[in-house]
């Protein structure tokens, strides 16, 4: 077995705050993501998660530390496209159509035929097929990111990382998205960072789960997720899930404790 | 078949336009105050058959779609990158705040000086208002993009080009459409009063013309068709917009 696909060490962001120290987002994160594997990312509210995939995909610069995927180190002159980023709103350009949405990364990659073709297999995969020409405000919540997730797909990247992509959806359709990327992860076997504040979402999804402390966020403690796949709804009353879900929600409530307390969230 | 909407709007206007013609016939001697739709229609007729309609309509026309065109290619260039680098805003803005709030009819003078009585000089009123207009409309949508696109630009790895092309003008596309909307109501009025100060074609050079001879229906029937030309560019407008900006049908943002 080859190197991690993706290592980030002693990751650091700060940011200057005039006349005073800075104001450290996270700090020296350290992290190994093998091949294929699911990786959530849980902490308290404001512990710097987002900011660390932000980081990671070079939409900003980090302080200190380094970035490596397949063991290369990134740097910020790096413009490959090898990350795929799928962000919190949908974040879908409202002139285009879902097709051409999934097809903005790949115009100018690939030639116009084979794009439209890796799109309409994304779309495919993502379950709207027969949707292509629907603008995104002709579309629902969930179908929207269904086609934010088939597009950061659709440029078949190393790594895709996640930022809390259910988080505005309704309860129910959160469930059947979550199944829903169960199966396209199963189907695609990428190599995933989630990032979300559901604890259960997180185990659900995941061959790892990483608690981040509060601010400045670091990794407190990870732990690997013992639940054989494929996996359904039913192993949410597995014991072991369970016993997950009580450990990760405890260590949370200390680093909210420690941040000082619920009322500060 | 007629929409119930349009039909309605037509009966009315047929009404009103009956109603016009009783009552000055009934009630008026002179048609100098008021003409009867007869004698307006009659004049636009004759207008038309001397080829007078056409040249005048034609040359008011070519005027506003010579400067309304490139108004818009120097509005929508010179927004873009006043919404790109602050320092070009910050260099145009006391020129175009200067230009924007000299009113027109104060303005009309030095340019017939300087660009003679001809078409020049009203396409070049007709590109002063509407390049102002689009220009700081574009400016406006190119500052005030959603920074989620822009990410989503960086983390696509979008080049420059598509970064401009794909992202920052189309999201600008609404108010640039805005621009060009205020403008067109705004070079309109600014291309006849041109024309009414120093012409020699144009419908506003039609105006002065009917006014100082007293002929009133010529008079109305070039007010009708300066209102058949708002309304016409403005339909035009409207339709691009919606060609060109789908999603703004039931999207409101």
């Amino acid at each position: 077995m080859a190197g991690p696909v993706l290592e980030l060490r002693n990751l650091t962001k700060q940011v200057p705050v005039g006349g005073q120290e800075p104001f450290v987002i996270f700090n020296n994160v350290n992290l190994s993501v093998k091949e294929g594997e699911f990786v959530s990312i849980v902490g308290p509210s404001g512990c710097g998660k987002t900011t660390l995939l932000r980081v990671v995909n070079g939409l900003m610069p980090p302080s200190s530390g380094q970035i490596f995927l397949d063991g290369k180190e990134l740097t910020g002159a790096d413009n490959d496209l090898v990350m795929g980023f799928v962000f919190q709103g949908a974040s879908l350009l409202p002139w285009r159509t879902s097709l051409k949405n999934v097809l903005l990364g790949l115009e100018g990659r690939k030639s116009a035929k084979e794009a439209e073709e890796a799109a309409r297999h994304y779309l495919n995969l993502v379950g709207l097929s027969g949707f292509e020409n629907h603008y995104p405000h002709q579309l629902s919540g969930g179908m929207q990111q269904r086609i934010n997730l088939a597009r950061a797909l659709a440029v078949n990247p190393r790594i895709l990382l996640m930022d809390e992509p259910f988080a505005a959806l309704d309860a129910q359709t959160r469930t059947f998205m979550q199944l829903e990327l169960l199966r396209i992860w199963w189907q695609t076997k990428k190599t995933v960072i989630f990032i979300t504040h559901m604890i259960s979402e997180a185990i659900l999804l995941s061959d790892r789960v990483i608690v981040f402390s509060h601010r400045p966020g670091r990794v407190r403690s990870e732990f690997p997720v013992p639940l054989a796949r494929p996996r359904s709804l039913d192993i949410k009353s597995d014991h072991r899930f369970v016993e997950l879900e009580n450990v990760v929600w405890k260590q949370i409530e200390e680093e909210v404790k420690a941040a000082g307390g619920f009322a500060r969230l | 078949m007629l929409s119930k909407e349009l039909r309605r709007g037509l009966v009315s206007i047929f009404a009103g336009l009956a109603l016009w013609e009783i009552l000055t016939r009934l009630l008026l001697e002179n048609e100098l105050l008021i003409p009867p739709p007869s004698s307006v229609l009659r004049t636009l007729w004759e207008l038309g058959a001397t080829g007078q309609l056409n040249k005048h309509l034609l040359a008011t026309l070519f005027e506003f779609v010579c400067g309304f065109s490139t108004a818009c290619v120097v509005g929508i260039l010179f927004g873009y990158f006043m919404g790109r680098y602050k320092w070009f805003d910050d260099v145009m803005d006391p020129w175009i705040a200067t230009l924007y709030s000299i009113p027109v009819v104060a303005f009309v003078p030095f340019i017939i000086i300087w660009f003679g009585i001809g078409m020049v000089s009203k396409v070049i009123v007709v590109f002063k208002i509407t390049a102002v207009a689009i220009m700081l409309n574009t400016a406006a949508g190119i500052k005030n993009i959603d920074p989620t696109w822009l990410e989503l630009s960086k983390s696509l790895r979008l080049n420059p080009r598509q970064n401009t092309f794909k992202i920052r003008l189309p999201a600008a596309l609404p108010y640039i459409v805005t621009g060009m909307r205020l403008g067109v109501g705004r070079a309109m009025l600014g291309v006849i009063v041109a024309e009414l100060m120093a012409a020699n074609a144009g419908l506003g050079y039609l105006l002065r013309d009917a006014s100082e001879t007293w002929d009133s229906p010529k008079l109305f029937v070039t007010v009708l068709l300066l209102a058949g030309m708002g309304m016409g560019s403005f339909t035009l407008i409207k339709k691009a917009e919606q060609k060109l900006a789908p999603w703004r049908e039931t999207a409101e943002w």
